[in-house]
């Protein structure tokens, strides 16, 4: 036999090395696998709003105005607790007459010159987003009403459960504030003081 | 000579024995805030605009008037209550924040949640402050800043330019911004038109430490901080300068948890090292209170001045008062405490120089907070001596004058001296004072006064001299001279036993005694004030004071002329003054005078001309100083010798706020309280009203006296130490409430508060209720008489129908045709059958007496009346016989309860007679008979062919007397075959009634 005890041995631990190396290989590539995977989720910390719904109400002596709008649309990132949301001021439904809502639409918000309301910002306190549960918390940021800013914070409540967060908010915003001033003649028809409220689904996005 | 030497080298040798003792303290007292909670903290300390105290614990909010502690309620929803910051506003709204965010704030004695649409932070407010545009700020611990504009409430971040989230302190300056001490510094924020800006500060700008737990302005513009770790510094903003004052550089006493300026000082809390000292001014001296007398709290949480300049110490487990800097005590050297202290003075490099048994000593401070003590030998004296006054002269010298050894000349550097006395000149050897101006000195001896005159080589020790002799002989009163003082004008005052005052001027000498209002004989000391003012402390008179005022009288011939007139001004127990016996002057730079006696020491105040005493707060129990033992030093503080102990009082530093703070609490009608602060009229159901006030002074709150009088009610002032004043019963008029208080039993000068008010009419005082009143009276009048005159009408025409009821059956009754028929009935009879007659005869007179029986009545029993009909129909029936039938259906029942108005029933049966012709064939049948409430009388219709005339008035009588009687009327029904008379009868209840009514109005 050509073979000494050396050659066998060599060969086997040649493929005792290879063994190694495929196993390093396998280890190596999974834990790469992992990392991406976790960086990946990590990135991955956009809710978008999947469903909702802004609804305005004008309390006037004489008269109530509830107009809503379903196509409230934005996002709030868990990692740094910023979010923007947007809706679109011909969007909304609901007033009492369609004169109202042409009104509405030209005089008041004047959705060609301002075509969306926006509010954009961070929620104040720390949110653990992980970890499911119902949360009383403050939104502070820029609200954009009729091209006018104001800085506000708003209390919202989030309620978190698997994968989803949900918003509800219920707000005050004065016109005088957002500089949309109410003719005399209607002064008994439009409050001064715009109740809101905002119910909105949001979902982990997925790319 | 050689001697001499040896003598100056053995002073020189032994005479330094110098002692580090301890640095002085202030005196702390301790409060208890809450005896029934235990472990409890005080973490912040407030004061609101009447002055009282506002305490935030970890265990809830305290308001402290001086006397006791009031328990303020926060109700929070998540029932945190440790209070972390406080603020009264410049509207005098108090702040409260707690440790978990939420806010409070107390105003109109309600205290009430933060209620706004934003809610509240989540994180310790760790600071509330309010900027120079009203905004109210907010400082929490992790949620950065918040402001609010009294409309909405706005977040400063990180994403705002915030350097840190971590707030520790707050506070604003006079340009617009709030100052933050963060975990990264400091940082400036201001908001005006909601817009943001930000300036942060950090160990970059120079800092010494990121970490800043306190802040605090000071007079010239510069924010001192206080930081975690590197003690405290400076940042003057305009230039972006930091401070870090020389004696920090090696700060070892941990975190600062407190910090509170004074004018040289400013106190360091901290966490575990106590209070400390910084004196920034003059010497940059640091001293540790901790572990010294009276002070032993490791860690110090907050510090606050009141506006009286008391200060509150925070430690976790005490409340602690103190008088700060204006007052302090040096008590002891190495822990032995000094002992009959004779003189004092202290020198032109504040060194304090004292005598006791012992001899003469000196006392020099050092910047780190050590006392170096030093005794100086003097060779000559030996044990035992009394050294009796210390002076300086003008060339630096040290001057002691002794009991019995004359007085000594001592050079400071070397302890070198000399010696005068009898030997030299000197008349006596016992000099009580001495005093001088430039190079005059005045010695006050037991013979008399003596000046000495130095020479031009006063800057050596052993210079020349010139003594001069001044006594009894010569001018003076008296030889017994216990103070000299040579003026300011050049004019020496000299205090003497015995015999008052004198004075020498340019035009000699000049007695004053009992002719210039001096009743004392000894005087003790004499001082100057910066005015000018000569004072003196008499020995059992109080103090006499020459207010340097020229008095002017006119003079006719020669005009305007200066009189040599003096005056004195006495001041005794009546005028402020505390006690007679004055042992003590000492006038100051900044227009006090100190007057010290046995138990205690006053301020007499130029400007106020009043007297404030240094009270028990301020650690002042007894005194007991011996003359010449009070010297102004240098930096303006007067120190006292007491007998055991040095009293340093900083004079320039007076109380701020000098008397109680007098304000209403609550005011009260019928323990209802009510808006106090405009005039209200209250009703006089409520004339029951209570004043609850307070005089806030935290110096010594139980010495506060108040005084009231309601205008309108007292004529005198009414004395009290109750805090409320009840009026129970009050007469409508106007009142007004004097109301004054004061921290003695004087009220002259004290502040006084009013409240007016007025307590209303009663109702039946109101001029409306009255003109009601009479209006109802006349209405009620005119409706009785109206209803009296319509009943006795009644009545009237009640008794007049009667009349003519009466009449109408006597006219038929007595009508011939009637008695015609019954007596051609009764002939009749006769014949026939006289028993029946009688009967005839008997039932007619029993018909006629029973009419006149009853026609007085309004009714009668309906069992009466057919008795009457009875009689009637036998007689008719004797003359008609079968012709008539009558038919009565009335049960016995009936008959008794029914009544009827007399002869009615008659009256209709006689009509039916007179109406109808009877026949026997067709008799006339007439029944009577109840139909349910009815009482109908029918007969059948066969009129007779030739009518009888009917006047009608039978029928009409009875309507009407049923009418009056308020019987339904009379219904009358004729058919073909019948006459129907239907009408309802009286029951027994309402002939009451008729027969009382016609009683009560009946007038005749």
């Amino acid at each position: 036999m050509p073979f000494n005890k050396n050659g066998q041995k060599k060969l086997y631990s040649k493929i005792y090395i290879y063994r190694v190396k495929f196993t390093l290989a396998k280890i190596s590539g999974i834990l790469f696998c992992s990392i991406l995977l976790i960086a990946f989720t990590k990135i991955n910390t956009i809710y978008k709003i999947t469903e909702g719904k802004i609804t305005f109400s004008s309390e006037a002596s004489f008269e109530t105005i509830t107009a809503t709008s379903e196509k409230l649309t934005g996002a709030l990132d868990t990692s740094n607790q910023k979010f923007a949301f947007f809706v679109s001021n011909s969007s909304f439904e609901g007033f009492n007459s369609l004169l109202q809502s042409e009104h509405f639409k030209e005089s008041y918000i004047e959705s060609e010159k301002n075509p969306r309301s926006v509010f954009t910002g961070k929620i104040i306190e720390k949110v653990p987003f992980q970890i499911p549960g119902i949360y009383s918390v403050r939104a502070k940021g820029l609200l954009n009403i009729h091209g006018v800013e104001q800085e506000r914070i708003i209390k919202c409540e989030l309620t978190i459960e698997n994968e989803t967060i949900k918003v509800v908010s219920n707000f005050s915003v004065y016109l005088v504030d957002h500089g949309i001033a109410i003719p005399r003649i209607v002064f008994d028809k439009i409050s001064p003081e715009i109740k809101i409220s905002v119910v909105a689904t949001l979902k982990q996005k997925t790319e | 000579m050689i001697k001499q030497l040896i003598k100056g080298f053995i002073t020189l040798f032994i005479g330094f024995i110098p002692a580090i003792i301890l640095a002085q303290t202030p005196f702390i007292r301790t409060i208890e805030v809450d005896k029934t909670i235990q472990d409890i903290k005080v973490q912040e300390i407030v004061q609101d605009k009447n002055k009282l105290m506002w305490l935030g614990t970890n265990k809830g909010l305290y308001r402290y008037d001086g006397t006791s502690f009031k328990a303020i309620t926060i109700d929070n929803k998540n029932e945190e209550i440790s209070v972390t910051s406080l603020f009264c506003d410049s509207k005098g709204v108090v702040w409260v924040g707690l440790k978990k965010g939420s806010i409070f704030y107390f105003k109109n004695d309600s205290i009430k949640p933060f209620d706004i649409e934003e809610g509240n932070p989540k994180e310790t407010i760790n600071g509330i402050a309010e900027d120079t545009y009203g905004n109210i700020w907010f400082a929490t611990y992790g949620e950065g800043l918040y402001v609010w504009n009294h409309k909405n409430f706005y977040n400063f971040g990180e994403e705002d330019g915030l350097d840190d989230e971590s707030a520790y302190c707050l506070v604003a300056d006079n340009k617009g911004n709030v100052w933050c001490g963060t975990d990264a510094g400091i940082t400036a924020c201001s908001f005006l038109n909601e817009k943001k800006q930000i300036k942060n500060y950090s160990t970059k700008d120079g800092l010494s430490d990121n970490i800043i737990k306190r802040l605090i302005w000071d007079k010239n513009g510069f924010l001192w901080f206080g930081t975690d770790n590197f003690g405290i510094g400076k940042l003057y903003p305009d230039s972006n300068k930091v401070v870090i004052p020389e004696s920090f550089s090696a700060w070892n006493k941990g975190s600062v948890e407190s910090m509170l300026l004074m004018e040289h000082e400013v106190w360091i809390g901290t966490n575990e090292n106590g209070l400390i000292d910084y004196e920034f001014s003059g010497n940059n001296r640091i001293r540790n209170f901790y572990g010294n007398a009276g002070f032993n709290y490791s860690s110090v949480q907050c510090l606050f001045r009141d506006d009286e300049g008391n200060i509150w110490i925070a430690s976790k487990d005490h409340l602690a008062q103190s008088p700060g800097e204006r007052i302090e005590f040096l008590k002891s050297i190495n822990g032995i405490p000094f002992k009959n202290i004779n003189s004092v003075l202290v020198d032109r490099n504040k060194n304090v120089w004292y005598s006791d048994e012992e001899g003469l000593h000196q006392l020099s401070f050092i910047s780190d907070g050590t006392i170096v003590n030093t005794s100086f030998v003097i060779p000559k004296l030996k044990l035992p001596f009394k050294i009796l006054s210390i002076y300086q002269d003008a060339f630096g010298f040290i001057w002691i004058g002794t009991f019995d050894h004359g007085v000594f000349r001592i050079e400071i550097a070397t302890g070198k001296s000399i010696q005068i006395d009898d030997k030299k000149g000197l008349t006596n050897q016992s000099v009580l004072s001495i005093s001088g101006k430039q190079s005059t000195l005045w010695l006050a001896s037991l013979s008399g006064a003596i000046k000495i005159e130095l020479g031009d080589d006063a800057l050596k020790l052993n210079c020349a001299y010139q003594v001069d002799y001044f006594n009894s002989e010569n001018g003076l009163n008296n030889n017994f001279i216990y103070q000299v003082l040579q003026d300011r004008k050049g004019r020496v005052w000299f205090a003497q036993d015995g015999k008052g005052i004198s004075m020498l001027d340019r035009d000699g000498f000049h007695q004053f005694g009992e002719e210039d209002g001096i009743k004392a004989k000894t005087f003790y000391s004499i001082t100057e004030d910066i005015n000018g003012g000569i004072w003196f402390a008499s020995a059992n008179n109080g103090l006499y004071r020459y207010k340097n005022q020229q008095n002017f009288q006119i003079n006719f011939l020669t005009g305007l002329q200066k009189t040599k007139n003096y005056q004195f001004y006495h001041y005794d127990l009546s005028n402020g003054l505390q006690s007679l016996h004055i042992s003590g002057l000492c006038a100051d730079n900044v227009g006090n005078v100190a007057v010290v006696y046995n138990d205690g020491i006053g301020l007499f105040n130029l400007d106020s001309e009043s007297f404030s005493w240094l009270e028990e707060s301020d650690g002042i129990n007894t005194v007991d100083a011996d003359l010449n033992t009070t010297s102004l030093a240098p930096d303006g503080v007067i120190w006292v010798g007491a007998k055991n102990q040095f009293i340093e009082i900083n004079t320039s530093l007076e109380k701020l706020r000098k008397t109680p703070y007098l304000s209403f609490n609550i005011i009260t009608a019928l323990l209802d309280p009510f808006d106090f602060s405009i005039y209200q009229t209250i009703p006089a159901s409520k004339n029951h009203i209570t004043f609850s006030f307070q005089g806030i002074w935290f110096s010594n709150p139980t010495d506060v006296n108040y005084q009231y009088k309601m205008e309108g009610l007292n004529r005198d002032w009414i004395n009290t130490r109750d805090k409320t004043a009840t009026f129970p019963d009050l007469d409508p008029g106007r009142y007004t409430l004097r109301l004054r208080c004061s921290k003695t039993t004087d009220f002259s000068g004290s502040n006084e508060i009013i409240y007016s008010f007025a307590i209303a009419n009663p109702m039946y005082k109101q001029w409306w209720f009255t003109t009601l009143l009479i209006i109802v009276l006349i209405a009620i009048t005119w409706i009785f008489l109206k209803i009296r005159d319509q009943r006795v009408n009644f009545v009237q025409r009640l008794e007049k129908e009667k009349l003519a009821s009466q009449f109408e059956t006597l006219k038929n009754q007595v009508n011939p045709h009637f008695l015609f028929n019954s007596f051609n009935t009764l002939a009749n009879i006769i014949d026939e059958d006289k028993g029946k007659a009688i009967e005839y005869i008997e039932k007619l007179t029993d018909f006629f007496r029973q009419i006149l029986i009853h026609r007085e009545k309004d009714l009668i029993k309906l069992e009466e009346e057919l008795e009457i009909i009875n009689d009637y129909v036998y007689l008719q029936q004797q003359r008609f016989e079968n012709a008539l039938v009558i038919n009565i259906t009335v049960s016995e029942n009936q008959s008794r309860h029914y009544l009827i108005p007399p002869l009615a029933l008659q009256l209709l049966v006689e009509n039916a007679i007179k109406h109808n012709s009877l026949t026997t064939s067709n008799p006339l049948i007439i029944d009577l008979y109840f139909d349910y409430e009815f009482f109908v009388v029918k007969n059948n219709l066969q009129p007779k062919l030739n009518k009888e005339p009917s006047t009608g008035t039978g029928l009409q009588n009875i309507t009407r007397r049923m009418e009056m009687l308020g019987l339904p009327s009379i219904e009358v029904e004729k058919t073909e075959t019948h006459f129907i008379v239907k009408f309802k009868l009286a029951d027994k209840k309402q002939s009451d009634m008729i027969s009382i009514t016609p009683a009560l109005f009946v007038v005749k």
